[in-house]
C-alpha cells in the first residue's frame, strides 16, 4: 500500500473485487486461525494462504511479511516453550522439564496463527485500493466526517514527509558550521547516542508541528469553501460496484466461507 | 429569462488581525471601497504583504472566522450581503482559487477534486459527471482524470483548481495571484476562458502582466488599506512611471537600455584562467544529475547536465528557467544537499581551488530556501538571529552588536514578539537577516523574490553584495534577473541554454 | 448566523475539526514511520510517534489525541506492511491519546507556554494504558513469554514519547503561540 499512498494503482482481477467482499474473507479466516483445530491442520490452511498470496501479489512481495515477522517468529519459538511445560517432557535436566511437548505444539500454534493473520492482512491490504476501502467503510456505515478524516491524512502524509525532510536540511544547512558535517539530505548519520539525536531532533519537530499546525485554518478555509459544513445531504460521485457485482462477489465470498466451515468440520 | 451577473460593491470595509502580547493589532484595511460592473474581469494589483489573500477570503466568507480580529464594514454582491453569510453557503455565489493550490488540493483523484463541490452542493450523480467531464475537457485535463493532483506541476495545479470552479461556476470569481508561475501560453489561454465565460472576475496580483491590457476591464491598486483605481492607460508612460513609484517595478527593468548595461548571458564556455584569479570562489564542472520518479513533476527535466560553472567573489549571478528546468536541484548540487554522479565542484581554501565533499559544500554555502518558514522554531527575532553565533565564541555584548546591526539593516521589527505572527515578508526578510549574520562564502537565494516586493527584494541583494562573497538568486523572473544580477544563466531542460 | 457560531468559527466548525485532527493524524503517522529504529523489535520500531500523541494530547485535547494516536499509527502500519497490528495499534494509541488528554486537561493556573506537572502525570496513564494495551493483545497472538520481553521495549518507547513531548510543546506554544486557541 505504500505506493498507492504515492498515487499508484493496481488494476488487476484481484485489485478490483469488491472489498466488502473481502472483508468477509478476511474476517473468516482471522476466526479460522484462532479456532482450537489440529496444528497439521492449521498449517495446511496457512499453505493455502501463503499460495494464495504467490498468485495474487507475486513471489518476492509474499516472501517480504515473512521475512519481517521472523525475528518474532524466532522469538515465539524460543521463549513460548520456557513457559509451558506441562505434559510429556522432550528434554529434561535433572528431572526439571525443560522443553515438553505441549510447549513445543503451543509455540508451533502461535506461530502458524501469527503467520497466518500476517498474510491475510498484507493479502487484504495489498489488492485494495485506499479510496475504495474507505468507501466500503461508508458502506459499513462510517460517518462521512471520518472517512473524509481519512482519505485527508493519507493526503497529508507525502506533503508532510516532504516538509520534514525540508525542514531537516534547512535546519542542518544552517548549523553546518558548527563542526559536524551534515552530509547529503536523506543520509542518516550512524553512531550517535539516542538521546543527543532527540535533543536535536527537537527544534527540526518544532519547526515541522509550526507548519503543520498553521495549515489548519487553511484546511478548514479550503474545506468550507468547498462546501464542508452544508446542512443538505451530500451527494457521492464515487461508488462501490453495482448491485449486480456485488452479488456476484459477495456470493464467490460466501461459497468459500462455506468450504472453509466444511473443511474445519472434516479435519479438527 | 437570463439573470444577469450581480455587481460587486464594497463598501468602508476595515479589518485589523487580532492583537497578540508583543505584537500590536495589523490594521489591513481602513475603509476600503470598490464597485464591480457585473461580468466584466478586473485586476487589483497589490504588492506582498499589501492584504490581497485577506481580501478574498473576507469575501468568501472565510476571515474572520477562521482568523479572529475585527471587520467592519459592507460588501454586497448584488442583492447579498456577503459578510453576513457562513462560506459554505456561497458556493455558488463566489469562488476562489487560493494563492497556493497545494493548500486547497482535497482529493486523492482530478475528478474526485473537481466532482467534490458539487457533491456538497447535493447535485445527482449524473449531473456531477457532466458538469466535471466539461471543466477538466476545457481545462485540457481530461488524462489526468484519474491520477492524483500531486503529480501535476504548480501550473496545472491551478488549472485544476479552475476547473472545479467551472463545475460550479459561481457568479464572481476571485482568483488570487492565479498568473504567477504559469507559462505565458498558458496564461493566455486562462484569460480568454474568463473573457468567454462572461462572469464577473476579480485577479489579484502582485505584478503586472502585459496580458492584462488585453484582457482587463479595469486596473485596480490596493496600497496601505486602500484601493484606488487606476486612470493611467496601461502601455503609456504614465503606467510605467506609476508602476515604478509604487514598487512594482525596478527601474531599468523592461526598458532597453542598451547592450552595455545587459548583464552577460553565460552560455558556459569556460574561461581557463579561473584557477589563478584569486576572485574565484566557486568551480563546477561536468556535473551531472539524474532524477528519480518521485520528486519530479509532470514534463519535468529528466537530468540536470552543467559542463562549466564559474562564480567569483563579489558577482552576482542569477539562475533564470520555469518550472522544473533544474533550478533549484543546481542549488542544491552547490550547496551540497545532493550529490552529483559524475563530476566536480571545487571551492576556494585558502590559496588555491579544492575540490570539496559535500560536508564542505554544506559549511561554504548558505542556502536560503523559497519558505522561510522551515527554519524558523525560535520564540523572539532575537533568539533567531543570534543562533548561529553561539558557537563562535563571542562575547555577549558582541552578540547583541551585531543583532542590532541586523535588525536595523533588514528593517526587522525588534523586541518580543514571535517571528511566525510577523507577516511573511518580514520573515523572508529575518530569513536572510540570519544568513547575513552566517557569513558564508557562497550564498544562494532560491525564488526570493516571491512574497517580497521588488525594491525590498533588490535592498535584500544589495546587503548581500556588501560582504563581497559570491551570489545566487534563482527567479523565473527574467526582467528581474536582468535588472539585478551581473551574470545571467538560462536554465531549459535541466541544461544551460 | 447568530454570534454564538461566529465565535465558534475557528474551533467549532465541521471544517475545523475535519482539518486539524486530519493533519494531527498524518502527522502522528509520519513521525511513528519516520524515524525508525530497529532493535531485534518484534513487530515494532522506537519511533517518535508518541511524541506527537503526547503533543497533541496536551495541545489539542483528549479527543485529537484520540483519533491522532489511533488513526495515525493504525495508518502506519498499513503503509508499512504490518497490517496486522492496525487493529491493536488504533485500540491501544486511542486510548493512551484519550486518557493522557483528559488528564493534561485538568485546569492548570500557570502560563500556556509553562511546564505543566500534569503532563507527566498524562504521560504515565498514558504510557500504562498503551503498553497494557498491546501486552494483553501480544499475549494472545504471540504468548506470554514473547509479550513479556517485548514489555520493557514498548516502554523505552514512551519515556521517549514524555521525555521530548514535554519541551517540544512549551517550544511550539513559546514560538507559535495561537496554538492554544486550537484546542477543542
Amino acid at each position: 500500500m505504500i505506493a498507492q499512498v504515492y498515487g499508484k494503482r493496481g488494476a488487476s482481477a484481484v485489485h478490483r473485487y469488491d472489498p466488502r467482499a473481502k472483508t468477509l474473507l478476511l474476517l473468516a479466516f482471522l476466526v479460522l486461525f484462532f479456532l482450537p483445530i489440529a496444528v497439521g491442520h492449521l498449517a495446511a490452511y496457512l499453505a493455502v494462504v501463503v499460495l494464495l498470496s504467490g498468485a495474487f501479489l507475486g513471489l518476492s512481495n509474499t516472501l517480504r511479511p515473512i521475512r519481517m515477522i521472523l525475528p518474532i517468529l524466532i522469538l515465539v519459538m524460543l521463549l513460548t516453550p520456557p513457559f509451558y511445560r506441562e505434559g510429556s517432557a522432550l528434554l529434561a535436566v535433572r528431572g526439571l522439564t525443560v522443553l515438553s511437548v505441549s510447549g513445543l505444539l503451543l509455540a508451533l500454534r502461535l506461530i502458524i496463527r501469527f503467520t497466518g493473520i500476517t498474510m491475510v492482512f498484507y493479502l487484504f491490504i495489498g489488492t485494495t485500493d485506499p479510496d475504495e476501502l474507505i468507501l466500503s467503510f461508508r458502506w459499513f456505515r462510517l460517518p462521512y466526517t471520518v472517512s473524509l478524516i481519512l482519505s485527508l491524512a493519507l493526503g497529508y502524509i507525502p506533503t508532510i514527509r516532504t516538509l520534514y525532510d525540508q525542514v531537516r536540511d534547512a535546519h542542518r544547512l544552517r548549523l553546518a558550521a558548527k563542526g559536524e558535517g551534515v552530509g547529503e539530505a536523506g543520509v542518516h548519520r550512524r553512531g550517535r547516542g539516542l538521546f543527543k539525536r532527540l535533543r536535536e531532533s527537537i527544534p527540526v519537530m518544532t519547526s515541522v508541528l509550526i507548519l503543520s499546525v498553521r495549515r489548519i485554518p487553511t484546511l478548514a478555509m479550503a474545506l468550507e469553501c468547498r462546501g464542508v459544513g452544508r446542512k443538505n445531504a451530500r451527494s457521492s460521485y464515487h461508488t462501490l460496484k453495482t448491485r449486480a457485482a456485488l452479488l456476484r462477489d459477495g456470493a464467490i465470498a460466501l461459497a468459500a466461507v462455506a468450504v472453509l466451515v466444511i473443511s474445519v468440520v472434516l479435519f479438527p | 429569462m437570463i439573470p444577469t451577473d450581480p455587481h460587486l460593491s464594497i463598501r468602508n470595509l476595515s479589518f485589523s488581525y487580532p492583537e497578540y502580547s508583543g505584537i500590536a493589532a495589523r490594521h489591513l484595511f481602513g475603509g476600503l471601497n470598490l464597485e464591480l460592473s457585473a461580468g466584466s474581469i478586473d485586476v487589483l494589483l497589490a504588492r506582498p504583504d499589501q492584504g490581497k489573500t485577506t481580501l478574498c477570503r473576507v469575501l468568501s466568507g472565510l476571515i474572520p472566522r477562521f482568523s479572529g480580529g475585527q471587520l467592519s464594514g459592507e460588501v454586497r454582491l448584488g442583492n447579498l450581503r456577503l459578510l453576513e453569510q457562513d462560506p459554505y453557503e456561497l458556493l455558488e455565489q463566489v469562488g476562489l482559487v487560493f494563492q497556493h493550490p497545494g493548500e486547497q488540493l482535497l482529493a486523492s483523484r482530478c475528478d474526485s477534486e473537481v466532482a467534490f463541490a458539487l457533491e456538497s452542493l447535493g447535485v445527482p450523480r449524473s449531473e456531477i459527471e457532466t458538469r466535471l467531464a466539461a471543466a477538466l475537457h476545457t481545462m485540457d485535463l481530461e488524462r489526468y482524470r484519474r491520477q492524483s493532483p500531486k503529480i501535476l506541476s504548480g501550473g496545472e495545479k491551478k488549472k485544476l483548481l479552475v476547473a472545479c470552479l467551472l463545475a460550479v461556476d459561481p457568479r464572481l470569481w476571485l482568483l488570487d495571484e492565479t498568473l504567477e508561475e504559469l507559462d505565458s501560453g498558458t496564461k493566455r489561454q486562462l484569460l480568454q476562458l474568463l473573457r468567454d465565460r462572461g462572469r464577473s472576475t476579480l485577479i489579484l496580483s502582485a505584478k503586472w502582466h502585459d496580458l492584462f491590457r488585453e484582457f482587463a476591464n479595469r486596473i485596480f491598486l490596493m496600497e496601505d488599506g486602500r484601493i484606488r483605481a487606476v486612470g493611467e492607460r496601461p502601455g503609456s508612460r504614465d503606467f510605467q512611471r506609476l508602476l515604478l513609484k509604487r514598487g512594482f517595478v525596478l527601474p531599468g527593468e523592461g526598458r532597453n537600455t542598451g547592450k552595455a548595461s545587459l548583464p552577460e548571458r553565460t552560455s558556459g564556455s569556460p574561461g581557463r584562467s579561473e584557477s589563478t584569479d584569486p576572485k574565484t570562489l566557486l568551480v563546477a564542472e561536468d556535473l551531472y544529475f539524474r532524477y528519480g520518479e518521485e520528486g519530479r513533476g509532470a514534463g519535468a527535466a529528466f537530468a540536470l547536465q552543467i559542463d562549466h560553472l564559474r562564480l567569483d567573489a563579489g558577482r552576482i549571478l542569477s539562475v533564470v528557467g520555469d518550472n522544473g528546468s533544474g533550478k533549484s536541484t543546481l542549488g542544491r548540487l552547490l550547496c551540497g544537499l545532493l550529490r552529483p554522479e559524475s563530476g566536480q565542484i571545487r571551492i576556494r581554501k585558502g590559496e588555491v581551488l579544492q575540490p570539496a565533499a559535500v560536508e564542505e559544500l554544506n559549511r561554504f554555502t548558505g542556502y536560503l530556501f523559497q519558505d522561510p518558514d522551515l527554519q524558523i522554531f525560535l520564540p523572539t527575532v532575537f533568539e533567531e538571529l543570534a543562533l548561529g553565533l553561539k558557537h563562535l565564541n563571542l562575547s555577549m555584548e558582541e552578540i547583541r552588536r551585531r543583532v542590532e546591526e541586523t535588525v536595523s539593516l533588514f528593517g526587522l521589527p525588534a523586541g518580543e514578539a514571535p517571528p511566525s505572527l510577523m507577516s511573511y515578508g518580514i520573515r523572508k526578510k529575518l530569513q536572510a537577516g540570519v544568513y547575513y549574520l552566517l557569513e558564508r562564502p557562497l550564498m544562494i537565494i532560491d525564488e526570493g523574490d516571491s512574497g517580497l516586493s521588488v525594491n525590498d527584494f533588490a535592498e535584500m541583494i544589495r546587503i548581500f553584495r556588501k560582504q563581497e562573497g559570491a551570489l545566487i538568486f534563482i527567479t523565473h523572473d527574467h526582467r528581474l534577473a536582468d535588472a539585478l544580477a551581473d551574470e545571467v544563466v538560462e536554465l531549459k531542460s535541466g541544461s544551460i541554454a | 448566523m447568530n454570534d454564538k457560531d461566529k465565535k465558534a468559527g475557528i474551533a467549532g466548525s465541521p471544517a475545523f475539526r475535519i482539518a486539524s485532527l486530519a493533519i494531527l493524524t498524518a502527522l502522528t503517522a509520519v513521525f511513528t514511520y519516520m524515524v525508525r529504529i530497529p532493535i531485534a523489535r518484534t513487530g515494532g520500531y522506537l519511533n517518535l510517534g508518541d511524541v506527537i500523541i503526547y503533543f497533541t494530547a496536551f495541545t489539542f485535547g483528549p479527543v485529537s489525541a484520540l483519533v491522532a494516536g489511533g488513526l495515525g499509527t493504525a495508518i502506519t502500519d498499513l503503509i508499512s506492511g504490518y497490517s496486522q497490528w492496525a487493529p491493536i495499534s488504533l485500540v491501544a494509541h486511542g486510548l493512551q491519546g484519550l486518557v493522557a488528554g483528559l488528564i493534561a486537561s485538568i485546569a492548570w493556573r500557570g502560563k500556556p507556554s509553562t511546564f505543566n506537572p500534569f503532563w507527566v502525570v498524562a504521560a504515565v496513564a498514558g504510557t500504562i494504558v498503551m503498553a497494557g494495551g498491546y501486552l494483553v493483545a501480544q499475549i494472545l497472538m504471540l504468548g506470554a513469554g514473547a509479550a513479556l520481553f517485548e514489555l520493557p521495549w514498548n516502554l523505552l518507547q514512551n519515556l521517549i514519547g514524555v521525555v521530548g513531548a514535554i519541551p517540544l510543546t512549551i517550544a511550539v506554544r513559546q514560538a507559535y503561540p495561537p496554538v492554544t486557541k486550537l484546542r477543542w
